[in-house]
């Protein structure tokens, strides 16, 4: 009798757990789908020309229903990304890699649990939050020492901040890549009179090559889209930054500082459906990217 | 000769050795500087401004004075929802993954799916919600909408973990269940899915606790600054959304100096909040590991 019951009811529930798993797939192509219709408005039906979105050099976010008055192209927010994300690697790789080789091959394994869990509360914490003590201790010091961008807001100082939200990521992938070697790598390493340096440089670094490659891979993707920090720190100005040291506003913060006040009919809304539907592409392609590489790395260790 | 020289090659060798395994020490250190600093600065800055009043009492003079009640409220109401509607999505993927899938296209394209939904800027989330909920589905700015979006964006935390608690538990203890004829979805529901219950919580801690800090996505489905509202449930249709990252945001860009107090003490609460979430997932994520080794 209530098998019976249970069997009714098996059908459509079973459908129902297919129906979820699509849904994600629904979620994953929708996001991109919608972005690039609302996006696409701009060129279509609101006649703003697709050359000066791609090439005119600021991005004004104007509240502006007028075509002729609105100033905004997409190349000064995708530099100040680019210099955010390399200033960000730059302070990352050597930190989350280091540490990573650290905690996998060289500290007692408590030692590797303890900075794990350090890691993930790093991890944790609000962004805005790094935002705000990096406005009150670090832009003070940029501002004094080097005099850069606005005030000490400027690529290198939220570079520098997006950096600690990039690194437990590269720690925890890149110390999965290097366990995942098999011990016997290093024991022929040693074997072969190699010290500990020798063989995690020469053995155990290049087995884990794609492994290490994908963490710096999934740090980058993490320092494109990372929004409060990139806002409150970089400084905010909308012209093409020639370098790092200057005030800027990668894509991210953009977004976030024109979409509050944007009316409907405004050609601003559309302008940063579409750049939002950029820095998808952008982000999509990173990780899978560093998706299939750590795939090779999977099959290559699977035996 | 020979030998002497390769003694000096040696010394050379464990000197770099050293030098190069302690600068990796010395990174190691850097990465738990910052955990420190922040909390250090956040409780010594915001500390004194924690009191009844900063808590229990709504905001006086547009939050220059008294208290932050009905945005952490709010924000409870947030998270309440965002779990709701995350956890019971995510659970029947994870389902779908763990016990129904066949290994296949299939199969790939999903896990697929999910690594890149967890690799999609909050921003863009926010972006997709305000075009789904005001540009096609055309609802007003409210509460609920701030959830759904931040749900969105929680899925993938909570089908990895879910996915992962139920691929760990023993396939004996289906196999027995499904050899005593009981059906393959009630084994999956009564049997499975209780033994993979506290990876499920975890997952759904971590994406509270992740939520909870998220600030761009609610920013641009239209948070507002804490005001006086009503907090009946009703609330979270009725009125725009107040969410407490999205007012540390405001009261740091408006602008009267970084000493105040108050923008610490707010720092505080919201530091405060999302690290109990998410040391309890740490907490309850070693206890499951434990468990596993001792089995």
């Amino acid at each position: 009798m209530n098998r019976r019951r249970g069997a009714v009811l098996e059908l459509p529930l079973e459908l129902l757990i297919r129906a979820t798993a699509i849904l994600t797939l629904l979620l994953l192509v929708g996001i991109l789908i919608l972005l690039a219709r609302q996006g696409l408005r701009l060129f279509l039906e609101l006649d703003y020309p697709i050359g000066r979105f791609f090439t005119y050099g600021n991005a004004i976010t104007d509240n502006t229903t007028d075509p002729e008055q609105f100033r905004f192209g997409v190349i000064s927010p995708l530099i100040a990304t680019f210099w955010v994300t390399l200033m960000t690697l730059v302070f990352a790789i050597p930190l989350g890699l280091m540490t990573a080789v650290f905690i996998s091959e060289v500290a007692h394994p408590r030692v590797r649990l303890v900075i794990k869990s350090v890691a993930e509360l790093l991890a944790g914490v609000p962004t805005i939050i790094f935002a705000f003590v990096g406005l009150a201790l670090i832009v003070p010091r940029v501002q004094d020492y080097f005099g850069w961008g606005a005030g000490g807001l400027s690529g290198v100082t939220a570079g520098f901040v997006v950096s600690f939200v990039a690194v437990p990521l590269i720690i925890s992938i890149a110390d999965d890549a290097l366990q995942a070697v098999p011990l016997d790598f290093k024991e022929n390493a040693y074997a072969l009179g190699c010290n500990k340096l020798q063989a995690i440089w020469f053995v155990i670094m290049p087995a884990a090559i794609s492994g290490i490659t994908a963490a710096v891979m999934l740090g980058m993707a993490r320092a494109i889209g990372e929004t409060m920090v990139v806002l409150i720190l970089a400084g905010g100005n909308s012209s093409i930054p020639a370098d790092p040291t200057q005030s800027m506003r990668p894509m991210t913060a953009t977004i976030a500082a024109g979409f509050g006040n944007a009316s409907e009919q405004s050609l601003i809304r559309p302008a940063l459906y579409m750049t939002g539907a950029i820095l998808f592409i952008l982000t999509f392609f990173t990780t899978f990217i560093a998706d299939a590489v750590l795939e090779r790395q999977r099959k290559k260790f699977a035996r | 000769m020979t030998v002497l020289a390769t003694s000096r090659r040696h010394k050379r060798l464990d000197l770099l050795q050293r030098v190069v395994l302690s600068l990796t020490l010395l990174t190691t250190i850097v990465i738990c500087v910052p955990v420190v600093i922040v909390s250090a600065y956040v409780i010594s800055h915001g500390a004194s401004a924690i009191s009844w009043d900063f808590i229990f009492s709504g905001p006086v003079r547009a939050g220059r004075q008294g208290g932050f009640f009905p945005v952490i409220i709010l924000t409870m109401y947030a998270l309440l929802l965002v779990i709701a509607f995350a956890v019971p999505v995510g659970v029947l993927c994870a389902v779908y993954l763990a016990e129904y899938a066949r290994p296949g296209r299939l199969l790939r394209l999903i896990n697929l799916t999910i690594i890149n939904l967890a690799g999609v800027p909050s921003i863009v989330y926010g972006l997709f919600g305000a075009a789904l909920f005001f540009d096609v589905i055309h609802t007003k700015q409210a509460l609920w909408v701030a959830s759904a979006t931040l749900a969105m964006q929680a899925l993938a935390i909570i089908i990895t973990s879910s996915r992962e608690a139920l691929l760990a538990v023993p396939r004996g203890i289906r196999e027995g269940s499904l050899a005593l004829g009981v059906s393959k979805l009630h084994t999956t529901f009564f049997i499975a899915l209780p033994q993979a219950f506290p990876g499920i919580i975890t997952g759904s801690l971590l994406a509270i606790s992740r939520a909870a800090g998220e600030t761009a996505p609610i920013l641009v489905v239209g948070a507002i600054a804490a005001s006086n509202v009503s907090l009946a449930p009703t609330a979270v249709v009725g009125e725009r959304p107040q969410m407490l990252s999205y007012e540390l945001y405001y009261r740091i860009t408006e602008g009267l100096g970084l000493a105040d107090e108050r923008k610490w003490g707010l720092a505080l609460v919201l530091l405060a909040i999302v690290l109990v979430f998410n040391m309890s997932a740490l907490a309850l994520r070693i206890k499951i590991q434990s468990g596993v080794r001792r089995n």
